[in-house]
């Protein structure tokens, strides 16, 4: 497929079609957006880790200049949600569980005054023991974070226990026999921190209701439809009297997966009669966001004198915070991670995640990706070292080729691993390892999935001989629907710019999975190619009849069908189509097929198949500066598996700042939490990396096709955030032989740890 | 946030509005410190001093006795002017990794000064490099040597009203060399985990005859390592005294953890540091 056939849209770097309005300042983000009448929302947190809620009095506030509204848990009905347990509430009614957890809201004529109104509510609190810590969290005399936990609801595949809210796991084999033959046994426990997503604009929504039971809400989720549902959820209405539109959005990363302001607005609207915004603070942002979970991987891997691998048990330990959230998922696809794209004869491997008083977590680009795999590629680099062996050298006895069975029985195919660790190798110089005194060079392999899930496509040829392109979809700026519409310009014969493309409204666009899992392009490119097909079938038919010719005789050329010498324009069929025959419009959907796995190795696991997996290794060359522990990196390599590059520019941006956004996470980024609390709550102390601590990141497409894909795409955005921790762990200990097992890989644990 | 704006035409002016007014007003320069403060809520004023439009507290005046830096100065002036980063690198490297240029652009060397933090990385520049600053209050001029102006953190030994007006810094004599180096977690928009400036000038036999270290984020102020310096002086440098000097410094320091760094930590790199920066100024000698 890559060498065939020359394609004239597919696989060119073309401009993207929102580049213009998004490089001059044009574009409309959701944080643009304004409505006449429109009142400002800010929401009063608490103090607390856990406490009763004792008294509440919001009089004192009410009466506060241009105050129009103020709602609380006990002045709205509203019902509880979540991803799996519905464990959230919008406003806490008796008890807050969390520092920073919704209490109350004050809707005013400004956020100023909003924000004055909310010294003036009086709230009584009952402090009650609270958990920070996911192990003492299990334990049986933990204080419950849901005493109630058997009550609320909750997704059949959820076990829970206490504070346990979730439990997963993948057996292969017998590994208490595969460490007996093991010719040695390693045991590590890894643990990682809390990180914020890193989008430039806060979350934000602009919420109007237009009937007593509808509402119209501006936002800007990366999800419409689970907007859509979770909000008809809580408000007890139908989830198609709920519209939801993305004007824009300022990056989403996996952080505005779930309800960011959207909630809030609705309620303060309801109460207030008028539209509400509410938006984040960076503050608010950086103390009371979804952030990637902090978790405790303890892992235990058996090898014979070769290293290979011959067992492995490891447990990944997700602190989902007081509310599940996306914790069960995480903790259950993490199973993978932590297995590796490696061959496994033994494994036993299990995923929980339990509840703590800090603050609820979500679910970041490539959820469980980078913290069990920096749990298992910096044992895989132990064991070479203790081996003797070269970390390359282990990682090819034991990575995924060609038809293996990988450790939840799912035959691979199009493995594109070796060939992107023989290059990521070749191109970071891995014969030198050690080039200098306090430099190194590491690097990681790993895998992922191209998640499934619903995408549809509406297609109409345009008067003007141009198709528009209806997807419910948001454009994140991943290019994923600039790369959708290539693959519908390509089967159209048309220019990319021939493709208008409409999206991010519930009402008006078909359903869809959203902007999430690696996806976007994969399927909306699928079910848009599917549309095409159908719509250049009916567009031949009526070719042929205009031109009296047999259908399989035309021609398909410059937007026109030709039978010899004559000729009908795309332009001329839709306008005979509009006037005389009811117009062209065609639809059509996808949803990738489940990969064939092996159901009697998972229990109770949410991704237990895999399908079009993705490759990828990175390699990186750092300095650790010996007095001051200081990394500074010096090239960072990333080869990745994308099965086929749609649009090279903006794969290889994907890339190149997903491997930043790892960076950050390896090196500088943490939420800094102490008994729930977050210390570092501003962005002068969360430390996102800058364009000083980052390299230029050298990109190599590896192009092994996916037989689902649109020719043969893989999905691409999440899995370059995954190696970097592992990647520089390994260069930090190659270069100063320090392993830092906890992330992030600070000055301060290299010098000291 | 919630204050009045004053506009001050000239120091005089700004003197005067600040004695008509209640206590709590405060001056503003860059506001690159200040309006954070106001917002997070850990400072509150209801009026603020603009001192923005001074002209004669602005720009960069070279005579024979030395430089003078209106309180004005962004950190990037420092850094474009030629003259003035030549002679006294320290400072050039100080004014160049403050904050990035957004921040460079309007954040005052008066400002940095004045706000005491004990990370302020400039401030440490000019301790290290005995600046003089000229002050100006109701009851007249004065001239505070830096090491005198520091308290504690965002506390001076500046009266109420008194502003910075200027900086002066000596021409330095001879072979003079200097230093500045910088802690952080990344390598820009970093406020200093630990910073050092050393200043050593020698005599014609190679011996130390003044040495000036001063220390950020170690301590509640910018603060000299006076012990350590008193190592240097009169002495012939070499690898052992270094070592000796730095762990000296290391000493003189009391510095705190919090969530950016442990006391440990800083107590470790703040001696790296300063070997660092002296074998700098002694490998350009
Ligand atoms: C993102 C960011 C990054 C930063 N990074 C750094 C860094 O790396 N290193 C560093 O040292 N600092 C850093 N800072 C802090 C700040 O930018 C500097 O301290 C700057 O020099 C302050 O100057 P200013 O003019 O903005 O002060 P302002 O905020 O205007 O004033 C600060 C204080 O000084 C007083 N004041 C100002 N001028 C005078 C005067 N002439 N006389 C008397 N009192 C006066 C004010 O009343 C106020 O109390 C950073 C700030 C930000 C926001």
């Amino acid at each position: 497929m890559t060498a065939a056939k020359e394609f004239e849209v597919v696989g060119k770097r073309l401009n993207r079609l929102d580049g213009e309005g998004k490089v001059t300042g044009a574009a409309v983000y959701a944080s643009d957006f304004a409505l006449p009448g429109m009142l400002h929302g800010k929401i009063l947190r608490s103090p607390h880790a856990h406490a009763r809620i004792v008294r509440i009095d919001t009089t004192a506030a009410r009466k506060m200049p241009g105050v129009r509204a103020v709602v609380t848990g006990a002045s709205q009905k509203l019902n509880r949600f979540g991803n799996f347990i519905k464990d959230f509430e919008v406003f806490a009614s008796e008890r807050v569980y969390h520092v920073g957890q919704p209490v109350a809201g004050i809707a005013a004529d400004t956020e100023y005054a909003a924000k004055q109104a909310l010294r003036a509510i009086e709230v009584e609190y009952a402090e009650l023991p609270a958990v920070f810590d996911v192990m003492e969290a299990l334990d049986k005399a933990a204080p419950l974070v849901h005493p109630d936990w058997q009550s609320l609801k909750a997704a059949p595949i959820i076990v829970r226990e206490g504070n346990r809210c979730s439990r997963t796991v993948i057996k292969v084999g017998d590994v208490e026999e595969g460490f007996r033959n093991s010719y040695r046994v390693y045991e590590h426990v890894f643990r990682t921190s809390a990180v914020h997503a890193g989008y430039t604009e806060p979350r934000v929504a602009v919420a109007q209701w237009t009937a007593s039971d509808q509402a119209t809400i501006w936002c800007n989720t990366q999800l419409l439809f689970d907007t859509q549902s979770t909000l008809a959820e809580i408000f007890g209405i139908s989830p198609s009297h709920i519209r939801v539109i993305v004007p824009g959005i300022g990056g989403g990363f996996g952080g505005k997966l779930r309800l960011g302001m959207e909630h809030y607005a609705m309620a303060l609207a309801r109460a207030a009669k008028r539209p509400v915004r509410v938006m984040s603070s960076s503050e608010e942002e950086l103390t009371a966001a979804l952030f990637r979970q902090p978790t405790t991987i303890e892992l235990k891997t058996g090898v014979d004198r070769e290293g290979h691998i011959l067992a492995k048990q490891g447990r990944i330990v997700v602190d989902a915070g007081a509310c599940s959230g996306s914790g069960p998922l995480v903790a259950s696809t993490g199973t993978m991670i932590l297995a590796g794209p490696y061959r496994l004869p033994n494994a036993n491997l299990e995923g929980i995640s339990v509840y703590t008083n800090n603050h609820p977590n979500g679910s970041i680009r490539a959820p469980s990706g980078p913290m069990p795999n920096f749990a298992t590629e910096s044992q895989m680099d132990m064991i070479a070292e203790d081996l003797g062996l070269d970390p390359l050298e282990l990682r090819r006895r034991n990575i995924l080729r060609e038809g293996d069975i990988a450790v939840n029985g799912q035959k691979m195919t199009a493995v594109g691993l070796e060939e992107c660790l023989d290059k990521a190798a070749v191109a970071i110089g891995w014969d030198h390892r050690k080039p200098e005194h306090n430099r190194g060079k590491g690097l990681a392999c790993g895998w992922w999935m191209t998640s499934r899930g619903s995408s549809g496509s509406y297609l109409k040829l345009m008067q003007d001989g141009t198709l528009t392109m209806m997807v419910g979809v948001v454009e994140m700026g991943t290019g994923a629907l600039t790369g959708a519409a290539q693959v519908v310009a390509e089967e159209m014969g048309m220019k990319l710019t021939d493709i208008n493309v409409v999206s991010a409204d519930s009402l008006t666009t078909p359903y869809d999975f959203g902007s999430q899992g690696s996806r976007t392009m994969f399927a909306v490119a699928n079910a848009s190619r599917e549309a095409a097909r159908d719509l250049l079938g009916k567009m031949r038919v009526r070719a042929a009849k205009a031109l009296g010719a047999d259908e399989q005789a035309l021609a398909m050329r410059d937007k026109a069908f030709w039978s010899g010498e004559k000729k009908i324009t795309f332009a001329e069929l839709a306008a005979q189509a509009n006037t005389a025959g009811g117009g062209l419009i065609a639809e059509a959907t996808y949803i990738a097929p489940a990969a064939e796995h092996d159901a009697s190795r998972v229990q109770n696991h949410f991704s237990p198949s895999w399908p079009s997996p993705s490759f990828h290794v990175h390699a990186t060359d750092l300095s650790v500066d010996d007095v001051l522990g200081e990394v500074t990196i010096n090239r960072y390599v990333v080869a990745q598996d994308v099965g086929y590059a749609i649009n090279p520019t903006y794969l290889e941006g994907q890339l190149e700042g997903g491997a930043v956004q790892g960076v950050g996470q390896a090196l500088s980024e943490e939420i800094i939490i102490a008994n729930g609390h977050v210390q570092n709550g501003n962005l002068t102390d969360y430390k996102m990396p800058t364009a000083m601590d980052v390299p230029k990141i050298e990109v190599i497409l590896v192009t092994h096709p996916s037989v689902a894909g649109p020719y043969g795409a893989k999905g691409v955005g999440e899995p370059p955030t995954i190696q970097p921790p592992a990647a520089v762990a390994n260069a930090v200990a190659a270069a100063c032989g320090k392993r830092i097992m906890h992330l992030p890989i600070t000055a301060e644990k290299i010098l000291l740890g | 946030m919630d204050f009045r704006l004053h506009s001050a035409k000239s120091a005089d002016h700004a003197l005067e509005i600040a004695a008509g007014l209640k206590e709590g007003w405060r001056y503003v320069a860059g506001g690159t410190d200040l309006v954070i403060q106001l917002r997070r809520g850990v400072r509150k004023s209801d009026d603020l001093i603009d001192l923005s439009s001074i002209a004669s507290m602005r720009g960069i005046k070279e005579d024979e006795s030395g430089f003078q830096l209106g309180a004005l100065c962004t950190h990037k002036d420092i850094e474009l002017h030629e003259g003035l980063s030549a002679a006294y690198p320290a400072l050039l490297a100080a004014a160049r990794v403050v904050g990035g240029h957004q921040i460079r652009n309007v954040g005052t060397v008066g400002g940095n000064l004045a706000n005491a933090s004990p990370a302020a990385d400039v401030a440490v520049a000019l301790l290290a490099l005995d600046a003089l600053i000229d002050v100006k209050g109701r009851s007249g001029a004065r001239v505070v040597e830096i090491d005198e102006l520091f308290v504690s953190s965002s506390k001076t030994t500046l009266a109420p009203g008194e502003l910075i007006e200027r900086v002066r810094l000596p021409r330095l004599t001879g072979e003079t060399h200097s230093a500045f180096l910088k802690v952080g977690r990344r390598k820009a928009m970093e406020i200093s985990v630990v910073s050092a400036a050393i200043c050593l000038a020698f005599g014609a036999n190679g011996v130390c005859e003044k040495a000036r270290i001063a220390l950020g984020a170690v301590g509640p102020r910018p603060l000299r390592a006076k012990a350590a310096e008193r190592l240097l002086e009169g002495a012939k440098i070499d690898a052992e005294l270094i070592a000796r000097v730095a762990a000296q410094a290391r000493a003189e320091c009391t510095p705190r953890s919090d969530p950016r760094a442990s006391a440990a930590y800083r107590s470790q790199v703040v001696e790296g540091l300063v070997k660092r920066g002296i074998s700098q100024c002694v490998r350009i000698s």
